[in-house]
């Protein structure tokens, strides 16, 4: 089975219960998810808990038909990247150090010089490619935050999760940064897991949307489904009005109730 | 700034960045190495440098006094200096690392001050906290209490909330504490404890052998290998623990690790030669503006300017009053507090 599944995933911290038996259809390679919900709904967790950083209770987690969810972190790293959302840091490292580091960390056995082309293409690809001399603590947020996506992209592992990559860019970046993981999927055939709050920005650039609320998910399925579907008010406490409009694109408006 | 595609980045621009990282770090060797001959030539027994050079390289052909000065007394105290210089550098470079906090290093957090008291419950009650060490009690011992403070740091490092300043202020309690445990030890000691105590507490370099200097350099080689091989995670830890993580590094793991393998670099050298303060403090800090914080150059280079500082303070305890050697310690402390006030300072006028 190609691409990402997971089922029955519970999480606990402590006594309090955070993802309580989630489970979908496999996300599919080449394909873009957004996970959106509200916050607390379990998005960041259940990209952690797939990730490795967060032990699970419960559940499966697979990546093309391998089981990965006993696995360490130094080998399920080579079937999962997660993007965490805190992208400020205060490493004294150049962009080129840092994207470079990624890279070697994990793939420490492969060859340095095709290690450093392919951080040579990774930035020039996320635009950062002018950056490369600059330290990365003296950059903005959102310059850091294109490291870090940057850092996620270089030497990518079969599955891509991303948790809010674009809080911090700016609107040109927002789209390029969508752009980028669009290629990826398409180009190189991963499976990009992206948590997202700005549903108008799923409902554009996503193939599919998991709705999360409460740990658990609620609706799955095309950006239409899942906007037009009345859980999707109900979870953020909110009425949500999906149309799409005569050019065709999805047009998404909230309001408090 | 865009995102737009743009060419390939030059190989040739960041070729040219590597080679300057290791011009510094090749310069930075030469003076340290240059430092430890300066430090050869100073001291009690009016020896020039040229004559040191001399017997260093004919030792069979100089006179007597010559020889013992330079070879039993000057040498061993001077490869002393760098050798120990060397390990603390680098066990301040990877504490800063793994606790995120550029303040850290074995004295600020309190594990020097535990391995000396560690080596003083050895000397004034002969009690052994590891069984049939024997000669190596007072060793053992410091090695003992220097390990369960760095745990005693890491768990409270760990704990939510604890900011690099908090740290800090731990390791001052813990400081505090040993070195009301260590005045308790003092009390109660006799004359010849008391001398042997001091000398912990101020570090001295005066007490080196071939055998321990030897001994030191295999484990100053050991834990710089382990080290070395662990480049990439400690450096990919710089990006916070789910970066590292995501990357197939375990944080935990890799954090206990490295603070065992610090634990043993301040423990020998607390073993060797006492409490000496802020090396590894200012090393790391010179090390990290000169070339950054990739471990290929920021670990090698913070130990190289770890050596060069303690050798420059070798110097300047036998040079500031002619005919006496001053605890290194108190040389290090002189020049580390205005280095430490400084970091604190740019922490705040860097923050955002």
């Amino acid at each position: 089975m190609k691409g990402l599944h997971f089922s029955d995933v519970c999480v606990d911290y402590g006594t309090r219960s955070v993802l309580r038996g989630v489970g979908a259809a496999p996300l599919l390679p080449g394909t873009v998810t957004a996970l959106v919900g509200p916050n607390a709904a379990g998005k960041s967790t259940l990209m952690r808990a797939i990730a490795g950083i967060v032990p699970i209770a419960r559940g499966a987690i697979a990546v093309d038909g391998m089981r990965i969810e006993a696995l360490r972190l130094r080998q399920r790293a080579q079937y999962v990247r997660y993007v965490p959302q805190t992208y400020a840091t205060n490493a004294r490292l150049s962009v080129y150090d840092a994207v470079h580091v990624a890279a070697r960390a994990a793939a420490p056995d492969e060859a340095p010089r095709k290690i450093r082309l392919a951080v040579a293409e990774t930035l020039a690809r996320a635009g950062t490619a002018e950056l490369s001399e600059r330290l990365v603590c003296d950059l903005s947020g959102g310059q850091q935050q294109l490291v870090a996506l940057a850092q996620g992209l270089v030497r990518a592992a079969p599955v891509l999760l991303l948790d809010e990559p674009t809080s911090a860019l700016d609107l040109r970046n927002q789209l390029e940064a969508l752009r980028l993981l669009r290629e990826a999927a398409t180009r190189d055939g991963i499976t990009v897991a992206v948590a997202m709050h700005d549903l108008a920005l799923a409902a554009r650039h996503a193939d599919r949307v998991i709705l999360l609320s409460r740990g658990a998910i609620v609706a799955d399925g095309s950006p239409d489904e899942v906007f037009s579907d009345p859980a999707c008010g109900v979870a953020y406490g909110v009425a949500i009005a999906a149309t799409r409009s005569a050019s065709g694109s999805l047009h998404i408006e909230a309001s408090l109730q | 700034m865009s995102l737009a595609a743009q060419p390939p980045l030059a190989e040739t621009r960041i070729a040219a960045a590597e080679r300057r990282k290791g011009r510094i770090l090749f310069g930075a060797a030469a003076i340290a190495v240059l430092l430890v001959l300066v430090d050869l030539g100073t001291g009690p027994g009016n020896v020039a440098l040229r004559d040191v050079l001399r017997a260093l390289a004919n030792p069979g052909e100089v006179d007597i006094r010559l020889g013992v000065i330079v070879w039993d007394i000057r040498l061993p105290v001077a490869l002393q200096a760098s050798l120990l210089g060397a390990m603390l550098g680098l066990a301040g470079a990877q504490m800063q690392t793994i606790l995120d906090n550029p303040l850290a290093d074995p004295f600020t957090l309190g594990v020097s001050s535990a391995a000396g008291v560690g080596a003083s419950v050895a000397i004034v009650t002969g009690l052994s906290l590891v069984p049939g060490t024997g000669p190596f009690l007072v060793s053992a011992n410091a090695f003992v209490f220097a390990f369960g403070a760095a745990l005693l740091v890491f768990f409270f490092s760990v704990a939510r909330g604890a900011t690099s300043e908090t740290m800090i202020l731990f390791g001052i309690a813990l400081m505090f504490a040993f070195n009301a445990l260590l005045a308790m030890l003092q009390y109660r000691a006799s004359e010849t404890q008391l001398v042997q105590i001091v000398f912990w507490m101020m570090g001295s370099l005066q007490r080196a052998t071939p055998e321990r200097l030897a001994a030191g350099f295999a484990i100053l080689a050991a834990v710089g290998g382990v080290m070395w091989r662990r480049r990439w995670a400690l450096t990919a830890m710089r990006f916070g623990d789910d970066r590292a993580a995501s990357l197939g590094v375990d944080p935990r793991r890799l954090r206990l690790e490295t603070l065992l393998l610090v634990a043993v670099l301040s423990a020998t050298s607390v073993s060797y030669a006492g409490v000496i303060g802020f090396v590894g403090l200012v090393g790391p800090h010179i090390a990290r503006l000169a070339v950054g914080e990739d471990q290929r150059w920021f670990a090698p280079l913070s130990a190289v300017c770890g050596a060069a500082l303690l050798s420059a303070a070798s110097i300047a305890a036998k040079s500031i009053t002619p005919g006496v050697i001053y605890p290194i310690g108190i040389v290090t402390a002189l020049v580390g507090v205005p280095v430490f006030l400084s970091i604190i300072g740019g922490k705040k006028s860097a923050a955002r």
